[in-house]
């Protein structure tokens, strides 16, 4: 008991003193500030959210977060004593250096705003940039996660995003596949074709509409190059590509149509311009059989 | 063109829809046109097999139960697990549930003020309803491939294509039991002729009736153009002579039976 009154007697000067009010002051500013600042900023996300999609509600949400909670820790030392206009005069100062420092970073923010304006893409999404494929996971103030489909992670900065060109591969409904193939010379091209749109008619994996395109790109050194294209939703894309190059192979072989490979025709000079076969193997000659 | 009430007599499901009797252990087949659907009770399970026949006849309909054919080996069995099977199962016939881009033989032009009746068949499919009226299975009985309807390729809609043609007198039609027929008037009310070469028919709208000679329609539609790019679509009751089945209400229910429409939505 004795104790006790002589500790509050020592802290009474100490708490009475402007320094510890303003230190309480600060302190339940933190307190309050702190959690106020990260419930106003979800309550905003929510909200957001349901206007204009979970992607830009979040990166929001990162900037009244740290907005609110910078504004906290200013108002905390304030109460404390600390006097601001220091802080704002050395701030200019720091700010050039902070500013080389930190421009990438500065720039990756910036760009995520564009992004957010702009909206190339969603999460969700399935993208294509810098040669790497992947699905948006999420959209920060930074930069853009993706997952890839070798399930690998990888991190995009906002500022290569606004830079770079991007591929959105699920923006549209449907998606056309393309399989170039050269047929042999002497194909009937009517009829190739004819067998390419019966594979379409009978896929149920394909569409109908928009039209198969059946084109004559070019007569090849060794086949006549055709591009055949087909329609597909973007769900069933990878299965309709399977299915668009397998049924080919196998329409193409039940009707006799050649996919020739690689050829040349030599042709003797000062002789017959008719090509000679070449001699076959000699069978008086034993073959060596290769190990394995 | 009568317009029914929905509480009026509905009409009695022709063979072999409607239901089947089935003990348990035994396996019923049902010839639906190409498609041969296999379905087998057991105690705490239904297993439905189904194979796609295209040189079979599309007026093929029949129902064996018990039947004695087993499904082909290596054909995909379905199963549907339940706490205790009833000897009862339905087969009902349900229209499709995307749109159904239809086709006419050749473009027509319908002038300005003048109106159509088009005929156009859609493929049915079958969905297996168990006696507590619990869906179990849905199984296209054609196969019908898919299409994209629209403008473009950004905006319209996935639809169903028919193989049957548009026809604008159904007699040439032909009996057609494992599809339905819808009558769709169009009419021009602008002063630019219309050009039909497709039309896309809200098929999942749509309810199912039974016409003479078992053949099954949908309740008709009157498309009507004009000039501003926009079609009135009105669902009307069903044709003279058709009654409704007593069967689920459409897959998609509509409020509202006249609504307006992009032109494109409907015609190409």
């Amino acid at each position: 008991m004795h104790f006790l009154e002589t500790t509050w007697t020592w802290l009474q000067p100490l708490l009475a003193g402007e320094l510890a009010q303003g230190i309480l002051r600060a302190l339940l500013l933190l307190l309050v500030g702190i959690p106020l600042s990260r419930l106003l900023a979800r309550t905003a996300s929510v909200v957001v959210s349901r206007l204009v999609g979970s992607d830009r509600a979040q990166m929001l949400r990162g900037f009244i977060w740290y907005g609110l909670l910078f504004m906290v820790i200013l108002s905390a030392l304030r109460e404390v004593g600390f006097d601001l206009s220091v802080l704002l005069g050395a701030a200019g100062v720091l700010s050039v250096a902070v500013g080389f420092a930190s421009q990438t970073s500065a720039s990756n923010i910036i760009s995520g705003l564009f992004l957010l304006v702009e909206r190339p893409f969603s999460i969700g999404d399935t993208i294509e940039v810098d040669n790497v494929q992947g699905v948006v996971l999420s959209i920060d103030l930074l930069s853009a996660k993706l997952r890839t489909f070798d399930n690998l992670y990888v991190r995009v900065p906002n500022e290569t995003l606004v830079k770079a060109r991007i591929t959105n591969l699920t923006r549209f409904p449907i998606r056309r596949i393309d399989v170039p193939v050269g047929v042999a010379y002497d194909s009937d091209l009517e009829q190739v074709e004819q067998v390419f749109r019966e594979l379409v008619d009978r896929e149920p994996v394909l569409l109908q509409t928009p039209a198969p395109l059946f084109l004559i790109l070019g007569f090849g050194d060794s086949s006549v190059n055709l591009r055949l294209s087909a329609w597909a939703t973007r769900e069933d894309f990878v299965a309709a590509r399977v299915a668009l190059h397998r049924g080919l192979l196998n329409a193409f072989r039940d009707a006799g149509i050649e996919i020739p490979f690689p050829q040349r025709v030599v042709t003797y000079l000062g002789g017959s311009t008719s090509p000679e076969p070449l001699p076959g193997p000699d069978p008086a000659v034993a073959v060596e059989e290769a190990p394995g | 063109m009568n317009n029914p009430a929905r509480d009026a007599k509905a009409a009695v499901l022709p063979a072999p829809w409607g239901a089947a009797a089935m003990q348990e252990g035994v396996r019923a087949l049902w010839r639906l046109g190409p498609l041969e659907l296999w379905v087998r009770r057991r105690r705490h399970e239904w297993r439905v097999a189904a194979r796609w026949d295209p040189s079979a006849s599309s007026e093929r309909v029949t129902r064996q139960v018990p039947a004695e054919e087993e499904p082909q080996k290596g054909m995909q069995v379905l199963r549907f697990g339940q706490s205790e099977t009833t000897n009862s199962l339905r087969v009902l016939p349900v229209l499709a549930s995307l749109p159904v881009v239809c086709r006419p033989e050749g473009p027509f032009v319908v002038h300005a003020g003048q109106s159509v009746v088009a005929y156009v068949g859609t493929p049915l499919w079958a969905r297996l309803v168990t006696a507590e009226a619990d869906p179990l299975h849905e199984v296209d009985i054609h196969r019908p491939s898919r299409s994209w309807f629209g403008p473009n390729t950004v905006e319209g809609e996935l639809a169903y294509a028919s193989r049957t043609s548009l026809h604008l007198d159904w007699k040439d039609m032909g009996p057609q039991p494992t599809r339905a027929l819808t009558r769709i008037e169009i009419s021009n009310d602008g002063t630019r002729p219309l050009t039909v070469s497709e039309i896309n028919v809200p098929m999942p709208h749509l309810e199912l009736g039974l016409g003479g000679t078992c053949s099954m329609w949908t309740e008709s539609l009157t498309l009507t153009s004009a000039d501003d790019g926009l079609v009135n679509v009105e669902i009307g009751g069903f044709p003279d002579g058709v009654t409704p089945l007593d069967l689920p209400l459409p897959r998609v229910p509509r409020a509202e039976r006249r609504f307006t429409a992009g032109l494109t939505q409907f015609f190409r």
